[in-house]
């Protein structure tokens, strides 16, 4: 007993009289929830069941920039089931199983998939046919645990830009980590715009509490418990012209290939195209594996968004950015002179030019107007690696533009360090410098990067990040300007920037000049020509273009697999697109043409265009 | 050592038995509807945990004493070892085939003790600075150890059972919240707002309590460095396992799991009303409505078929232990022992408070068990040991008073 003098009795007092309290706490929480509000839960306990019923959100829609509907919603009917009821009635699950005819495996696996619940329905089938909802419903009174719900599957009016767009489907259960928040099975965006901005469309899932019958029958909401309210998701405003979009897909309909169409000022995507690509509608409502997998198998690959996702040699449409390269690291100044004879003699090899009579004497416009290959062999060989890399990129190339839409693709832009992983050290040559020089060899841009260096010639030197999300509308009526858009800076000299602008425009001005037959005499078009060898087939026709001249509105890109020349196949359609776009109509573009041609005959001159 | 029957300490084994017979009876009605023989297994861990409770009642003091630093080394290592080859459900046991153990449970015990030892040794030195932070370590290292299991409910036991033993100890307050502190930062930093109330509120109280220039900038500095690195860690968990983290705290944010389980918890209880539905009679408990309802949730069950006569017996039965061992521990022949059973009792205490509270919705969601009623072999086991010592403690000192 002496030592214990030494501790402070009251301590153990003030222990003492703390856990007394708080067991009186206890006490007095036992007695209001048993004796004061009792009733309340004895009633919840004897019709029994309380059920915790998802309300799914509204999914955002998606306009146009005129505000025209792309995106829309549509009802649909979705089958759910209760884990705890079916497991405990294998009966039931059987019954169902056959009813909608589906594997069982896979049947449990979607019952199951949410870690821990037993009594919250799941989701089993969405959109589910008429005739077996109502073979279902017919047999109700058999089916305890069983339910259907209102849902919403997408709609799309004019059934255009699919892979821009994207698709939604059910969280699978290994992107939990993609969709922290979520629980499998959740509707959420899995390609293109849809899962880009999936946070900002999918809204929020509300919860009521509800007393349920004993076949899973909704009784009425649960007294006491305030439900939480779905939010539908935001609407997204796109910078897409709707017109310009559908016309560009019109024009591509039977081509494998790309177009991007970006008004240069403000980085906006007017039109974005992918072909070959698949009816949107597709993926709208409920997609069978075997669709799925026919899609997927596709050699074509209408999967693939070519635009951000495919990537081809640029051919002479670089051209323009080795130009700049040469002038502004000052290997070249604007006197600068080749001759050409149709090709150049290094080493072993005959180097050729695309036109084998030779240019003759050229100077940097006819580099550009005309296309000499020549030109730029020497132009890179006197660039050398190290120049040509950190010059060019400057603009778009080698790296993601930054574009609101996923899986973009770096493109490359070959560098002394690539070229030595890629062949060695020492082991590449100039013959490598003559290729990259003329965007063959290693060089890969996507057309959007096209789009996006196009861009910068037309702004004099600098480019806004590419964007297809313009608002974004909350339900609640409130804007938000999304903060994709940014500016950059190429930083070269704005003479050798308009330099470079003027020899592009003579490409459609000068009689010589690689697209000039389709040259309109309403408008100033600068542009550039190319065409790209590529070892699966015949080559890829490139077009890039702004217009006009003087207050760029559009740029261009234009690309098409296998189209053999860029003058003949690409350059048509970014022509068409820029009339469409600045509203100049093309009925008296083909009158002045076919007159030229009457005019041209008479003279006995060629006809047709010149590549 | 002979303990005669005048000296044995009868009221604790007594009101444990009590306790361990209404819970037997309410488990045998939990577990009804399930299969893995849930009783039967309990019943072992019982007849096992009775056993122990013997035992742990003949050790002399001294040795328990002795071993106290080693104890609490091997409890720290096995939680050390599940971190890395944890199983089970939520990954919190350790398994050598067939059989399993939860360490958390086994470390709460070891860590009062070593706590207990720490301050009858040192006596004296209680007032120093560096004896406080040693302290502070001693008690910290399992807290955050179970902390990052996850297992946010149970470690807080730690470092409030070891505060208490150190407040009866004689710890001098200042002390008291200067050890404590760091922990109150790490807890409230969760929210921006909380850590300002805190933070404030610990500024006041260095203010007026005078604490010296020096003590406190680096006092002031350790416990910003830690409210700053502590959201910093805890943003670089996944998504969802820092969800799963602070779920506890707001069981609305989780309405399929939490939420769920509180409103049938809170339609059981209270449709129990004043006689309860009877023994077997609980619809919620026979129907499986009940989540967790032979572990976490067994008071539910005890509600429903017992109603408030049932609940408060029950509540009155612990509260009586409780109170129970503070008394005997003014009266224990040493210091050590006199630390240890005030240990113990905080650690009972909290688990009733916190279950019982988080069945009747005023208290977080956690995963604690409420001690001699929850369905588990570690728990069970180390409540019965924790007794056992308490009545050899309280026994002994009889003989020689």
């Amino acid at each position: 007993m002496n030592y214990s003098r030494r501790f402070d009795q009251s301590r153990l007092l003030s222990i003492g009289v703390l856990v007394s309290t708080l067991f009186l706490v206890l006490l007095v929480r036992l007695a209001r929830l048993q004796l004061v509000h009792s009733d309340l839960y004895l009633r919840q306990s004897q019709t029994n069941r309380v059920r915790i019923i998802e309300k799914p959100p509204l999914r955002g829609l998606m306009y146009d920039r005129e505000g025209r509907l792309i995106v829309d919603n549509f009802p649909s009917y979705t089958l759910l089931a209760i884990p705890e009821m079916l497991d405990h009635d294998p009966d039931v699950r059987d019954r169902l199983i056959e009813l909608i005819n589906m594997d069982a495996e896979e049947f449990n696996r979607r019952l199951h998939r949410i870690p821990g619940n037993r009594y919250t329905p799941v989701r089993i089938l969405r959109d589910i046919d008429f005739a077996t909802l109502a073979s279902i419903e017919e047999r109700r009174a058999h089916l305890p645990g069983i339910m259907f719900r209102v849902e919403t599957k997408r709609a799309y009016p004019h059934s255009t830009a699919p892979q821009t767009l994207g698709h939604i489907g059910e969280m699978k259960e290994d992107q939990q980590d993609r969709f922290p928040d979520l629980q499998p099975g959740d509707i959420v965006g899995l390609s293109g715009l849809e899962e880009r901005w999936n946070g900002e469309l999918m809204g929020r899932t509300g919860y009521e509490y509800v007393e349920v019958d004993a076949l899973g029958r909704a009784i009425g909401p649960l007294e006491g418990i305030d439900p939480i309210p779905a939010e539908a998701g935001s609407d997204l405003i796109l910078a897409l012209d709707l017109e310009l979009q559908m016309y560009a897909e019109e024009l591509m309909a039977d081509q494998a290939g790309a177009v991007v169409c970006i008004e240069p000022k403000t980085g906006e995507v007017l039109a974005i195209v992918s072909k070959p690509d698949y009816p949107p509608e597709t993926f709208a409502g409920l997609l069978t594996p075997d669709a799925w997998k026919q899609l997927q198998d596709d050699p074509l690959t209408p999967l693939l968004h070519r635009a951000v996702q495919g990537v081809y040699p640029p051919g002479s449409i670089f051209k323009p950015a080795v130009l700049v390269a040469g002038l502004a690291s000052e290997t070249i100044d604007e006197n600068y002179k080749v001759t050409c004879v149709g090709g150049y003699q290094l080493g072993k090899r005959w180097f050729r030019c695309w036109n084998r009579g030779g240019h003759g004497e050229v100077e940097h416009e006819e580099s550009i107007s005309q296309s000499c290959d020549v030109f730029y062999y020497l132009l890179g060989l006197r660039l050398g690696m190290d120049k040509f890399h950190d010059q060019i990129q400057r603009f778009s190339f080698g790296r993601r533009t930054g574009i609101d839409l996923p899986h973009e693709n770096d493109g490359l832009l070959p560098s002394r360090n690539f070229m030595n992983r890629r062949y060695g050290e020492g082991r590449w040559t100039s013959g490598h410098l003559f290729n990259v020089a003329i965007g063959q060899g290693d060089v890969l841009i996507t057309p959007l990067q096209a789009a996006v260096f196009t861009s910068a010639l037309a702004n004099g030197g600098w480019w806004i990040t590419p964007h297809l999300v313009k608002r974004i509308q909350r339900p609640d009526g409130s804007e938000q300007i999304p903060p994709v858009a940014e500016r950059h800076e190429t930083g070269f000299s704005p003479d050798i920037i308009e330099l470079v602008r003027h020899d592009m425009l003579e490409v459609v001005e000068k009689p010589l000049g690689t697209a000039h037959w389709l040259k309109d005499p309403r408008l100033q078009v600068a542009g550039k020509t190319g065409t790209a060898q590529n070892p699966q087939g015949p080559d890829h026709a490139l077009f890039i273009a702004f217009a006009p001249f003087d207050d760029p509105e559009i740029a261009v890109a234009v690309v098409i697999e296998h189209g053999k020349h860029g003058s003949t196949a690409a350059a048509p359609v970014a022509f068409k697109l820029i009339r469409k776009r600045l509203g100049f109509d093309e009925l008296t573009w083909q009158r002045y043409r076919w007159r030229m041609l009457q005019r041209q005959r008479q003279q006995g001159q060629p006809e047709g265009p010149i590549e | 050592m002979r303990v005669g029957r005048r000296d044995f300490e009868w009221i604790l084994p007594v009101l444990t038995l009590l306790l361990l017979g209404f819970g037997m009876v309410v488990q045998y009605s939990a577990s009804l509807s399930m299969e893995d023989n849930i009783f039967q297994r309990q019943t072992l861990y019982v007849i096992t945990g009775v056993l122990l409770f013997i035992g742990a009642a003949l050790i002399p003091d001294r040795y328990t004493m002795a071993f106290a630093y080693i104890f609490y080394t091997l409890s720290m290592l096995l939680l050390v070892l599940v971190l890395f080859v944890g199983s089970g459900p939520t990954g919190r046991w350790l398994s050598l085939g067939a059989f399993h153990m939860q360490p958390s449970e086994v470390a709460k015990m070891a860590t009062v003790i070593a706590v207990a030892r720490f301050i009858a040794d040192r006596r004296n030195d209680i007032h120093e600075l560096k004896h406080v932070l040693t302290l502070g370590l001693i008690a910290g290292l399992p807290f955050v150890l179970i902390a990052i299991e996850p297992d946010l409910g149970t470690s807080v036991v730690v470092p409030f059972a070891a505060g208490m033993v150190a407040f009866w100890g004689g710890m001098p307050l200042i002390a008291m919240v200067l050890v404590i502190s760091p922990l109150a930062v790490m807890i409230a930093s969760i929210n921006p707002y909380s850590l300002v109330v805190v933070i404030g509120l610990l500024i006041l109280f260095a203010y007026f309590a005078g604490i010296r220039l020096q003590l406190g900038l680096i006092w002031g500095t350790t416990v910003g460095i830690i409210g700053a690195l502590t959201p910093k860690i805890v943003s670089h968990m996944k998504a969802y396992q820092r969800q799963r983290l602070t779920a506890f705290l707001n069981p609305e944010a989780d309405p399929l799991g939490a939420g769920y389980q509180l409103i049938q918890s809170k339609v059981a209880i209270g449709s129990g009303r004043f006689w309860g539905k009877g023994f077997l009679q609980g619809s919620q408990t026979q129907g499986g409505f009940l989540p967790a309802q032979h572990t976490d949730f067994i008071f539910s069950v005890v509600g429903e078929e017992w109603g408030f006569f049932g609940a408060a017996v029950l509540l009155m039965l612990f509260w009586m232990l409780i109170i129970r061992l503070i008394w005997i521990s003014r009266k224990a022949s040493n210091p050590f022992s006199s630390l240890v059973i005030v240990g113990f009792a905080s650690i009972l205490a909290f688990q009733v408070i916190v279950n019982v509270g988080m069945t009747t919705g005023i208290m977080p969601v956690t995963g604690l068990p409420l001690p001699l009623f929850s369905f588990g072999g570690s728990s069970m086991i180390t409540t019965l040991m924790m007794l056992g010592f308490a009545t050899g403690m309280a026994s002994r000192f009889r003989q020689h008073g």
